[in-house]
């Protein structure tokens, strides 16, 4: 496989980085 | 309302064109030194991890988090060119405005001129703003370093300040209490 998410990249880490811009954004559209 | 006073708003926006420039410029600054680390990853995640308070993650994992916490400031700093881009639309716009209407045509003209010239302020302002906002969520990526929760706790952290920063304080109530100030007195006008 040319690309591979390591294996210890597991659904929390994708949580915590989702959570992380969509409150950067939801932040900016409801503040702003 | 009327009222002309061209070499005043030249001198208020120089300043924010001046300060809009220093946050890009120091965010390049950042963003040079994080891309660096790039250059050397393996010898920096060598030594991350021997810290103690580090979760154990895989080499492959650490250049993802580090992806992330360069991309936080990469739009950031994208945010503040777009703004700073807006703003320079700003002062073609303003320095354009015609003075001394004497038709309803033009004065009616002449108004939607200074409608349009502020929603591009406003539309600057708010994406420098967004580009702040990033200074403070490049913190909260920074804790996927040590565990994906404290990056959740940092980013509701984050949150909460920016929220408190905009509707709580004593500064935020003071600047709504004059833009309404100013809203009533324009309404007198009328």
């Amino acid at each position: 496989m040319p690309f591979a998410l390591p294996t210890d990249f597991d659904i929390l880490q994708s949580i915590a980085i989702l959570f992380l811009f969509l409150a950067w954004l939801g932040n900016s559209a409801i503040l702003s | 309302m009327k009222r002309s006073q061209k070499p005043f708003d030249a001198i208020l926006l120089g300043n924010m064109v001046n300060s809009i420039a220093f946050f890009g410029s120091a965010t390049l600054i950042v963003l040079a030194g994080i891309f660096s680390l790039f250059a050397g990853v393996q010898s920096v995640y060598l030594t991350v991890v021997d810290l103690p308070f580090i979760s154990d993650i895989s080499f492959e994992l650490f250049v993802i988090h580090m992806a992330v916490a360069s991309l936080t400031l990469t739009i950031a700093f994208f945010s503040f060119t777009y703004a700073l881009r807006k703003l320079i639309y700003v002062l073609a716009l303003v320095g354009a405005l015609p003075e001394g209407q004497r038709t309803d045509f033009q004065k009616e003209q002449s108004d939607i001129m200074v409608k349009s010239a502020s929603t591009v302020l406003t539309e600057a302002l708010k994406t420098f703003n967004f580009g702040i906002r990033g200074y403070y969520y490049f913190m909260a990526a920074l804790g996927l370093f040590v565990s994906p929760y404290l990056c959740i706790a940092l980013t509701v952290f984050m949150t909460t300040v920016l929220i408190y920063r905009q509707i709580g304080t004593s500064t935020s109530t003071a600047i709504n209490d004059y833009v309404n100030a100013l809203e009533e007195y324009h309404k007198s006008l009328r």
